[in-house]
């Protein structure tokens, strides 16, 4: 089934556009959203929000139109945006009492029982919480409102390793639940890590939608000295860049070259060489 | 709403405190200059009803004044904690509607507006002129007009422009939402006979600028707000 299902999304601004966003998340899957800054990213993730408004397209999420979910499916998603924060001089118990009265489905044992967990004091105030602590207090909230769709925008952004590592099994651990995450990154790695689905925007447009194991099994990548790259027939190479004065990086679509040094393309390599990279 | 107003409530505490403070005071000086109004004058005859109401308005013109003021900045330092801690989008994002935003904003203020009356209703008392209850009435519904007056051009301003630049101008209007309704209240007491239709006035700056304008302004502070991309 599918929790979430955007066609033909269009949003106008003055400098920038989505352009046909189309892509759509299973239930209990992961999916990575990917693109350099300014690719629409955090546009796609208001949009689902419903805190950035739009004209044409259709979004869908446990197969409604966001504008006619009911409050109780409202409560069945939570959205961790990079921006998202309380009320800096409330303390967590106090913005528990809060969330209280506007959750219906609220649980408060869960609430402080995930506290303890991430080991976050209740009598802090939010503004004295970093903000891998403030990640792990959105995704308490989260738990205690039993949010089935998890949509975090570069969650793991500004975190040390280990507290990325934290998150990343968090979200693994959601999706072993029955869950479904949808989360933006920069930090490709992480997503190689857990995710199962990657969706790749620039400028506004999808160019990438693909499942994890299959992209990372769809491109074959190469680093070569000037030597190699003059005698190389070009014919399959897709994209490439001057890695510096005595090297070529560059793609092709797998097992179209037998070089030496061939290896399959990770996620990192695939963006940047797609976006950065030049064509023939 | 309740875990709004709980919200506001955490969030203008300290706020709040102060303007506590600001009330005590003000009440202060009222209970000590109130009573100069129906003081004989230095050939000592009694003021005229007249000129007792023309005294005690221009004593309560800084009180109102202060009523338009401090009322609306605290809807105004409401809106700024909220754009400082991102809170409203995360609000919007669970659920809530825009409307009740604004109207538990509108909450407070009308919250903040009757603690305001408190002192204001010392001076009134401490004045002890013989007023009947129609010019009392009058001059408490102008009052409350004044402030929600001014409450509702600083909802709307928050609304159109954010609060920062939404405190100044709000300061700068509290000027006219205090002399308005007050200009409408001096009219009956230069026009002799019409002393006892005061309370007329106070009904029409109550009805006009106070629950008309903040309706008004409340529709198109939610226009504002709704139109906006968060």
């Amino acid at each position: 089934m599918k929790v979430l299902e955007i066609s033909n999304l269009n949003k106008q601004y003055k400098n920038f556009a989505l352009d046909n966003v189309s892509f759509s998340l299973e239930e209990g899957k992961i999916c990575g959203f990917i693109g350099e800054n300014g690719a629409g990213k955090s546009t796609t993730m208001k949009i689902l929000a419903g805190i950035t408004y739009y004209k044409e397209g259709v979004v869908h999420i446990f197969n409604k139109e966001i504008n006619k979910l009911t409050n109780k499916e409202r409560e069945e998603i939570s959205f961790i945006l990079d921006e998202l924060n309380f009320p800096e001089n409330i303390k967590l118990f106090q913005l528990e009492k809060v969330l209280k009265n506007i959750f219906k489905g609220w649980e408060s044992d869960t609430f402080y029982k995930y506290l303890t967990t991430f080991g976050l004091d209740k009598t802090k105030k939010c503004r004295e919480l970093s903000k891998g602590m403030k990640v792990k207090l959105n995704l308490s909230i989260a738990f205690s409102h039993k949010a089935k769709l998890f949509i975090l925008d570069e969650p793991t952004n500004g975190l040390d390793p280990i507290a990325r590592d934290e998150i990343l099994d968090i979200l693994n651990e959601i999706k072993n639940n029955g869950g479904s995450v949808l989360i933006s990154s920069h930090i490709v790695e992480d997503l190689e890590r857990i995710c199962d689905q990657i969706v790749f925007i620039h400028e506004g447009k999808i160019i990438l939608d693909s499942s994890k194991n299959e992209l990372l099994n769809m491109y074959d990548y190469f680093k070569v000295d000037n030597v190699t790259w003059e005698n190389l027939n070009k014919e399959f190479v897709i994209k490439y860049k001057r890695f510096n004065e005595d090297y070529i990086e560059f793609i092709t679509l797998k097992d179209k070259y037998d070089l030496e040094n061939k290896r399959r393309a990770n996620l990192s390599e695939i963006m940047i060489l797609i976006i950065r990279g030049k064509t023939l | 709403m309740k875990g709004l107003l709980l919200k506001e409530f955490y969030n203008l505490r300290m706020v709040f405190v102060v303007y506590l403070l600001v009330v005590v005071f003000i009440s202060f000086i009222a209970f000590t200059d109130g009573s100069v109004i129906s003081e004989p004058g230095s050939d000592g005859s009694l003021p005229t009803n007249e000129e007792m109401i023309r005294n005690g308005i221009y004593l309560l013109m800084p009180l109102m004044f202060i009523g338009g003021f401090y009322p609306g900045n605290m809807l105004v330092s409401s809106y700024s904690f909220d754009e400082k801690s991102h809170w409203t989008p995360f609000i919007l994002s669970v659920g809530v509607k825009k409307s009740k935003v604004l109207l538990s904003k509108v909450l407070i203020h009308f919250f903040a507006t009757l603690i305001l009356l408190i002192p204001f209703l010392i001076s009134l008392f401490i004045m002890d002129a013989p007023f009947d209850s129609n010019i009392y009435i009058g001059l408490i519904l102008t009052f409350l007009a004044s402030c929600l007056f001014s409450g509702s051009i600083s909802l709307f301003m928050c609304s159109a422009i954010g609060s920062s630049k939404a405190l100044v101008l709000s300061s700068i209007f509290s000027f006219l939402t205090t002399l308005i309704p007050m200009g409408l209240i001096l009219i009956p007491t230069t026009m002799e006979g019409m002393l006892s239709s005061l309370w007329i006035f106070g009904i029409i700056n109550f009805f006009v600028f106070g629950i008309g304008v903040y309706i008004l302004f409340f529709f198109l502070a939610l226009l504002m707000f709704k139109k906006r991309d968060f």
